[in-house]
């Protein structure tokens, strides 16, 4: 029994993981206290010394604090954290909005299309989920929209942003697969712009067929004169997006490294908010206080999860997963593929992507690896295949988030909504857009020119 | 318990002033990214201010940004939870939640971590170690010494929280109101 315990300890310890993260206590420390917990146990089998945790500062320091692809998270949650409290991300609302008055479901194309434009600032899922709802979801039930049109646009547009580029998630999962962050870009800028395309097109086809589901902007609002309308244009529109331009331009044109596109794109946003007369001290302390605690959220787990799979290493769990997947059956490529996928998936009814990635990814890291799908995806080797891995992986998360009755992103909506708005109603708004994404998915997969096409042209693939 | 209540807000109010001042960081972060990029740009270089050694002094700032938030973080509560099962619980219950996880996961990291991160942060100073790149900053003990600093800060937040749950289970009537620690609210 012990001698089976000492050697299968790994298993044990993800096992318990799954459980203990139900108990409600913050993710980060669970994951580090069972790294030392599971330590201890294995010092007590004798599968584990107490000078390897010496090991462990080690690697918290240099993976997670000297870590130059990683200084462009706290900079991106910076810079779109200005263009929220700035205001910024509430008035191009408002100008998207008049702009699409004459097309059919026009507010909610604004809310999509502000989802696309302003997806750094919607870089995880429950805090974008929850800003969308708060700016948009009053103005759409306000003009009359109906409940589920405007629950479905909202969850799918705030889980867009962890796709579109410049995506946080990207960052962490390019990251643990060591694939570059601005190839990652470029490969998820396509199945982005299709899916945004995609409900733009649902949005515009139900609201053209079903015209009581999406009532146009009343003629009073917005700007009365020519002049006017020019004015909004040049303040509210083209400066944000503008500054998303020159900030992705910069990353796929090769000028700059993520990092640095975010440190100048955040620049640029305490420009545009000063330029919007917002830069007092209100907005600089909730910008700070707001962006740090989210930053302090990510780095954390982190933490916790080095930590965690520091010691599923030491334990031998490596071999461990590869020794169960090869009893399942599961070990050519597409067979991994698959598992990982389904089960990514299944973990997204209850978890944001951050620990997603951190906990499941360096487990399946090694096996990973073996792969290059050289016939599905042409010559390139495993550095394509993991590009088109993450892309496809990033897809299928967000599907995940959006299916009922679990999706994550529902969860955090049903916490924001005005009672009015039901369970049901977010339920029977998403469908639809579930569907998109599972043809979404579809494409990404079976057609991957379709993520490595401009990765290969801006020469961010060899 | 008026005595450790006491303590615990005390704590959180050193962590908050610690916490607010780093967060301008963020901007001091951004105006090196900045200059940088321009210098680079331009193929001008301030003496004593290399490319390298902005670069490193990026990673050094995000360390600190994150560190020293870390625990400030824990007693506004906004490490993620999964609450998915405990969201229904009374009160008292997520008062004993939350002090055996204090017990349980958090403590035994901090203090691991502690023991390891001192040494290594000794290390570095004893050695006088600096940057592997010839053209980097030296002093490599500072960061190291900002993340032993990030899970003291930690630690000292975990402790806030634990008293609270202490003195939420077993204080006086009075001291329940003020020890509702953040944990057992919606965010």
């Amino acid at each position: 029994m012990t001698a089976w315990l000492a050697q299968h300890l790994a298993l044990v310890m993800f096992a318990v993981l799954g459980v203990a993260l139900f108990c409600g206590y913050p993710v980060g420390l669970v994951l580090g206290g069972l790294a030392i917990l599971f330590g201890a146990a294995g010092w007590a089998l004798g599968a584990f010394e107490p000078i390897q945790f010496a090991n462990l500062l080690p690697r918290m320091f240099g993976a997670v604090a000297a870590n130059s692809i990683l200084v462009a998270i706290p900079m991106f949650i910076f810079m779109g954290m200005l263009l929220e409290k700035g205001g910024i991300a509430t008035r191009l609302l408002h100008c998207l909005e008049v702009l699409t008055r004459r097309v059919p479901g026009g507010l909610a194309m604004s809310v999509t299309l502000m989802g696309t434009i302003m997806a750094a600032t919607t870089g995880i899922v429950g805090a974008s989920v929850i800003m969308l709802t708060l700016i948009a979801l009053p103005a759409m039930l306000a003009r009359g929209y109906s409940k589920e049109l405007a629950a479905g646009t909202i969850a799918s547009a705030g889980t867009l942003g962890i796709l579109i580029p410049p995506s946080i998630m990207l960052v962490v999962m390019g990251d643990l697969l060591q694939v570059s962050v601005g190839t990652l870009f470029a490969g998820a800028l396509f199945p982005g712009l299709l899916l945004s395309a995609l409900y733009l097109l649902y949005i515009g086809a139900i609201s053209w067929l079903k015209p009581g589901l999406a009532p146009a902007l009343p003629p009073d609002v917005g700007p009365k004169s020519r002049a006017e309308f020019w004015r909004m244009i040049g303040k509210s529109f083209f400066p944000p997006v503008l500054l998303v331009v020159l900030v992705l331009g910069s990353i796929f044109g090769g000028w700059a490294t993520p990092t640095e596109a975010a440190g100048v794109g955040s620049l640029g946003a305490i420009g545009l908010v000063w330029h919007a007369g917002k830069l007092d001290a209100k907005t600089v302390q909730e910008t700070i206080e707001s962006s740090a605690l989210t930053n302090a959220m990510v780095f954390m787990l982190f933490f916790g999860a080095t930590a965690f799979s520091f010691v599923f290493r030491a334990l031998g769990g490596d071999d461990i997963v590869k020794d169960v997947m090869n009893a399942a059956g599961i070990d050519t490529g597409w067979e991994v593929l698959i598992f990982v996928q389904a089960l990514v998936f299944a973990l997204g009814f209850f978890f944001d992507w951050i620990e997603i990635s951190l906990i499941v990814l360096p487990v399946f890291a090694p096996l990973l690896r073996d792969f290059d799908f050289t016939g599905h995806l042409g010559p390139g080797g495993n550095t394509l295949f993991l590009a088109w891995f993450i892309i496809v992986l990033a897809v299928n998360l967000q599907t995940s988030f959006l299916t009922p009755p679990f999706g994550f992103t529902l969860f955090c909506m049903r916490g924001t909504v005005p009672p009015s708005v039901s369970m049901g109603d977010i339920y029977r708004g998403i469908v639809p857009f579930v569907v998109l994404q599972l043809i979404g998915l579809a494409l990404t997969i079976w057609l991957p020119e379709l993520v490595l096409w401009l990765p290969r042209r801006t020469g961010l693939l060899l | 318990m008026k005595r450790l209540l006491g303590l615990s807000e005390m704590i959180d109010r050193a962590l908050a002033r610690i916490a607010l001042a780093a967060g301008w960081l963020f901007f001091v972060a951004t105006a090196v990214i900045c200059f940088d990029v321009v210098t680079r740009k331009f193929g001008y270089q301030l003496p004593g201010f290399g490319s390298t050694r902005l670069q490193e002094l990026e990673w050094h700032l995000h360390a600190a940004i994150f560190s020293f938030w870390l625990g400030f973080a824990y007693v506004r509560n906004a490490h993620v939870r999964i609450d998915t099962l405990t969201a229904g619980l009374r009160p008292r219950s997520h008062a004993w939640l939350e002090l055996a996880g204090c017990i349980m996961f958090a403590l035994p990291y901090c203090v691991v971590a502690l023991y390891f991160g001192a040494d290594y942060a000794w290390t570095a100073w004893a050695r006088n170690e600096a940057s592997e790149s010839l053209s980097g900053l030296p002093y490599r003990w500072i960061p190291k010494a900002i993340i032993f600093a990030g899970m003291l800060l930690l630690l000292a937040g975990v402790l806030s929280v634990a008293l609270k749950a202490i003195t939420y289970l077993f204080g006086a009537d009075g001291l329940r109101e003020r020890a509702a620690f953040a944990g057992m609210r919606k965010r």
